[in-house]
């Protein structure tokens, strides 16, 4: 009987204490969500009087595995590089791992490659078979850790990506346990980055990434300062733009460059948003052609951009430099890092950043068999012999 | 926090390793407290005892992926059904829910997957307008008497806000491709049930 009474009040005290359970937090969301931060630009800027310099090394010369690729590179808090990239056997194989290197600015050269992860670590610290790895990017947190996101891959191909990530609050010498990031609703695939992060004014990052599952898009993640995604705003729709290369060019306004996946003849695609990534214009082809490769760009504090691609309508075996004194509207191409003449030859997967004392260094891949290392200045770029 | 992060996860496919295991063992074990036995051996096989390094839920979830709160409660309304005989919710509110996950499944997965420009998964963080949406639609199932509806709208929500699955988003705790399947597949079969139906009626 007293069951029967109770039991409709009961009904109802459930309910509400589970409507509270659910409204709360939202109101709080609701009042604390605040408007999206600024970008944060590049100021760093060279020194006047420098002479031009241009040099040429290896990340990896001996690079202890057949094949390497995708190497990406960020500066130390002691001045020095930390690289990493994936190798193994060859690409997609069971045995790749990340490897990675440090470069000392005293003596000038790279460290032997040492392994950082692979599928082993990442299938015991995520609890899910992974097969492989791939891409990956280092970036700088607000307290000066690293943060390394980087790719894996449990059924299939590239296109059953997903990310994960690990923190270094030791410049990169040591990495926590990976974690994974859910990006995607479908499996949580397929979700891959290459390009590097970009940074708000509030301490969060913005990580480019690219979706290859039935469409080829291109996305901005939107990542706190815990690593994990807040966010996410698509920059394409379709099937044919992955890679984006993401330049701020001040507060609020920035553009992607993107590598083309469509039908030959390819161009370099351009987007632009006006509002700090919120929202992206449609991509449009940049006269620039390219051969279905990746391309890296990076802002100078003088405002002109500068993007490193394959100018090539076919193949990969030409790496140029291009610039643009107009916000990314037409480019110039006045360098070039490799031309193989005889057709053969690849030099591609170009990673660009600028280092705090001026100094900008590129890494890519050379014939996937080596990663190649070119360091050099604005007054290189703006045509001062070495 | 990793820990608690695959405690659910796994629980979800150790449910529908069960849920798969008692339909199978439906069509040949007819004596209820074995079938209840066995399906309870096989869950907890399956969740402990590796195979190549993991257990046969950690590769089902490698294959898969996570599933989301919704399917958890849909799964362990089929077991309890099978097994004890017993609803967590109701047949109409089951079949609201089941046409609710097609009709918004169908639009949002090709949205999703980089149709349009406009990406709905994106309602998923700091879901403001997603988490109202579902709270309106709670009170009005629950003052529409479809009360076990309105509890279940709420559950995935409240998952959320403890941050019980790995993911951020909100859509992660409500739908996955599982889930749609089985939909799917139970309305194609209830609308042929209503076809055959009128059929009869008819002649």
């Amino acid at each position: 009987m007293i069951y029967a009474k109770y039991f409709p009040v009961l009904k109802v005290t459930v309910y509400v204490l589970l409507l509270g359970a659910a409204i709360v937090p939202v109101l709080y969301r609701g009042v604390s969500e605040k408007s999206l931060p600024d970008f944060v630009v590049d100021t760093v800027t060279a020194l006047d009087a420098a002479p031009a310099i241009m040099k040429m090394s290896y990340a990896c010369e001996d690079c202890q595995v057949p094949s390497v690729h995708g190497a990406n590179v960020i500066e130390k808090l002691d001045g020095g590089l930390l690289a990493t990239w994936f190798g193994g056997s060859r690409e997609g194989g069971k045995d790749v791992v990340l490897w990675g290197a440090d470069y000392s600015v005293n003596t000038q050269t790279w460290t032997s490659p040492r392994r950082i992860v692979g599928p082993a670590e990442t299938q015991a610290a995520l609890g899910r078979y992974i097969k492989t790895v791939g891409n990956s990017v280092l970036v700088r947190g607000v307290h000066d850790e690293l943060w390394l996101y980087y790719v894996s891959v449990s059924v299939g191909g590239w296109a059953g990506s997903s990310l994960n990530v690990m923190r270094s609050t030791d410049d990169g010498k040591s990495w926590s346990r990976p974690r994974r990031l859910i990006t995607s609703p479908f499996v949580n695939i397929s979700t891959l980055n290459k390009s590097a992060a970009i940074h708000y004014s509030d301490g969060s990052i913005g990580l480019p990434v690219y979706h290859e599952f039935i469409g080829k898009f291109a996305e901005l993640l939107r990542l706190d300062k815990a690593g994990y995604v807040w966010d996410k705003t698509r920059i394409t729709h379709g099937r044919h733009s992955i890679q984006p290369s993401v330049l701020p060019l001040d507060t609020q306004q920035s553009i992607a460059l993107m590598r083309y996946t469509g039908p030959s003849p390819g161009h370099v695609l351009i987007s632009r948003s006006m509002d700090a990534g919120q929202h992206w214009s449609a991509d449009e082809k940049l006269k620039l052609p390219n051969p279905d490769s990746a391309v890296a760009g990076i802002r100078r504090p003088d405002g002109s951009l500068l993007l490193v691609f394959n100018d090539t309508e076919f193949g990969r075996n030409s790496l140029a430099l291009a610039i643009s004194r107009n916000e990314g509207a037409s480019w110039n191409t006045v360098k070039h890092f490799e031309q193989g003449s005889d057709g053969k030859g690849e030099f591609s997967y170009p990673y660009l950043i600028r280092a705090r004392n001026g100094e900008m260094h590129l890494l890519y891949t050379w014939n996937r068999k080596r990663i190649r290392h070119a360091s050099f200045n604005d007054q290189w770029v703006d045509g001062g012999k070495p | 926090m990793s820990v608690l992060h695959n405690m659910l996860p796994l629980l979800g496919q150790v449910l529908l390793l069960a849920v798969l295991v008692t339909l199978m063992l439906g069509q040949w074990i007819k004596n209820i407290r074995i079938r209840q036995g066995a399906t309870a051996l096989l869950m907890l096989l399956g969740l402990l005892v590796p195979v190549n390094g993991l257990s046969v839920a950690q590769w089902l979830r490698s294959v898969v992926g996570d599933l989301s709160v919704l399917t958890l409660l849909v799964f362990l309304n089929i077991l309890m059904q099978r097994l004890f005989n017993f609803s967590l919710f109701g047949a109409s509110s089951r079949k609201l829910l089941l046409v609710g996950v097609v009709v918004i499944g169908v639009m949002f997965y090709p949205l999703a997957l980089g149709l349009a420009a406009y990406d709905p998964y994106q309602l998923g963080f700091l879901p403001v307008f997603l988490s109202v949406l579902l709270i309106s639609t709670s009170l009005l199932a629950w003052f529409r008497n479809h009360r076990d509806l309105a509890v279940i709208l709420l559950l995935p929500l409240v998952a959320y806000n403890l941050q019980m699955l790995e993911s951020t988003n909100l859509w992660d705790y409500l739908l996955d491709p599982v889930l749609l399947i089985y939909a799917l597949v139970q309305t194609i079969i209830y609308l042929k049930f209503l076809r055959n139906k009128q059929n009869r009626s008819a002649t």
